[in-house]
């Protein structure tokens, strides 16, 4: 009886929120043009997935650029984050400059690069992966200056090269912050994507929004807003299993 | 125990920033001698065994490991047990054992032999999949001297490596490491704050001052080899440790 508790107090809120929300817009208190009704939601989702294509193509457009930004920007950040960490001097240099950078909007730099990348795929790819980029540098270099110093005194006594160390010592004392981090970074990749798409996209989730929010079709606005955030609860529920997994393998 | 000096500490001096760790020490160690350095907390003794090391480099003076100058680690043929252990808490005893050799350059299958045949050495051969947060402190000690040992470095350097045990433990463990050395010929320089550790255990002990420590006297052990904990009760280990005692409390009878 008692495991059943904790999933019961969801339904509860789950169910009062959806009633209210019934309530605030067939009472009239709230145009239906601005809050759709749930009713009319739920059946512009089963509309869409009359065709579950059209769900299913701008979701796989959007997980694919997600992920080919957060693998570019994990690719190149964990080693540049490792290596700024374990050096004392490129670490009062450079930690700083990440910090500084990191809090400038960069989305500013968005028509820069459809510019220079035109305003198809690729120029999201490149903002999601920016974004994704600072998390990752940020708490790699962090963490890999916080080793502990006696394992890292072991190791100069055993007379690990500097690439031994990073892969025996470091890595592996960094590895769970790194994982917050890129936990940080796949949300914000996947964020700045949709945005991106939003703006001026040809496909994917974020395009769907602004279609049917331009097209004032308020039903159908919500129904892809579900479906976004539905798509980020995957994912992370995606990546916390993927990373307990790999965490598990390499710390055997 | 041959009578080749092995390392030579000559005229070494040691200091962190402004402070003084230690002056002109000077003592040799023989081939196959176990020297033990003692003195108050602070004294500069984990300093120095550190300067012998190649871990810390001497304000003054010089090094000399079998001729030449220490400027640096030399794993081939030293190796430490620190005192805080230093074992990697996301590898198994083995893999903690396999490092050293790892870090040598030592192929995989090599590794894993030698390293199982050095747990198996001190004790631990059971045990090789549990992770240090699974051992006892003394199990744990194990696996650090295994580690030590896997190299076949001539040298080993200890630096307290007991301290946190308790003292039925320490002079087990000690005696068991005793025996092991004793058979494999090593050169040990031991750090300790336990006089009769260091008196069980050693050959030679280099008595130390207060900070910044000089050295006070150099005491040779008078009980003969293999060490037996019966020897614990012979008149010649008291009359040592109340030697050592006084010599190291005698800096205390100050105006009070």
């Amino acid at each position: 009886m008692t495991r059943w508790r904790r999933p019961l107090t969801y339904l509860v809120v789950a169910a009062v929120v959806l009633a209210a929300w019934q309530l605030l817009t067939s009472s009239g208190l709230v145009k239906p043009l601005l809050l759709a009704p749930p009713d009319l939601v739920w059946a512009a989702l089963g509309h869409l997935w009359q065709q579950p294509a059209n769900i299913l193509g701008p979701i796989s457009v959007t997980l694919r650029e997600t992920a080919v930004a957060f693998a570019a920007a994990a690719a190149i950040a964990t080693p540049i984050g490792l290596v700024v960490g374990s050096s004392a001097l490129l670490r009062r240099a450079y930690e700083p400059v990440l910090t500084t950078v990191s809090a400038v909007p960069l989305v500013v730099l968005y028509p820069v690069l459809a510019a220079t990348l035109g305003v198809g795929s690729s120029s999201k790819v490149a903002l999601g992966a920016l974004y994704a980029f600072f998390p990752v540098a940020i708490a790699t270099t962090r963490a890999a200056a916080n080793v502990d110093n006696r394992l890292v005194i072991a190791a100069e006594a055993m007379g690990a090269t500097r690439a031994q160390y990073i892969r025996s010592v470091v890595l592996p004392a960094t590895l769970s912050p790194l994982v917050v981090g890129m936990r940080v970074a796949m949300a914000l990749a996947l964020v700045t994507i949709i945005a991106a798409e939003f703006i001026s996209g040809a496909d994917g989730v974020g395009y769907e929004l602004g279609t049917a929010s331009q097209g004032l079709d308020t039903p159908s606005l919500f129904a892809w807003v579900v479906i976004a955030c539905t798509l980020t609860i995957g994912v992370n529920v995606i990546f916390t299993l993927t990373t307990n997994a790999v965490l598990k393998g390499i710390h055997r | 125990m041959s009578d080749e000096t092995q390392i030579s500490v000559r005229d070494v001096s040691l200091s962190y920033g402004p402070i003084v760790a230690a002056l002109d020490l000077t003592f040799d160690v023989r081939r196959g001698e176990f020297v033990s350095l003692i003195g108050p907390s602070g004294c500069g003794k984990s300093s120095a065994l550190r300067a012998i090391g190649g871990l810390l480099s001497p304000q003054t003076g010089e090094v000399h490991l079998g001729g030449s100058v220490v400027r640096g680690p030399r794993p081939k043929e030293i190796s430490f047990v620190f005192q805080d252990l230093a074992l990697y808490p996301w590898r198994s005893a083995l893999r903690n054992v396999e490092v050293a050799l790892q870090f040598a350059g030592v192929t995989r299958k090599e590794r894993r032999a030698r390293a199982m045949e050095a747990l198996h050495l001190v004790g631990l051969g059971d045990v090789p999949n549990r992770f240090p947060n699974q051992l006892s402190g003394g199990m744990q000690q194990r696996v650090a001297i295994a580690r030590a040992l896997v190299s076949d470095a001539s040298v080993l350097l200890l630096d307290e490596p007991f301290a946190a045990l308790d003292e039925q433990t320490r002079l087990r463990l000690g005696g068991q490491l005793l025996t092991l050395l004793e058979e494999q010929g090593k050169t040990v320089v031991f750090v300790t704050h336990s006089l009769s550790e260091a008196a069980y255990l050693s050959d030679r002990i280099v008595v130390m001052g207060p900070r910044p420590a000089t050295i006070k006297e150099v005491i040779s052990v008078p009980l003969p080899r293999p060490r037996h904990p019966s020897m614990m009760r012979a008149p010649e280990f008291h009359e040592l440790t109340d030697r050592l005692s006084s010599l190291l409390f005698e800096d205390d009878r100050g105006p009070s």
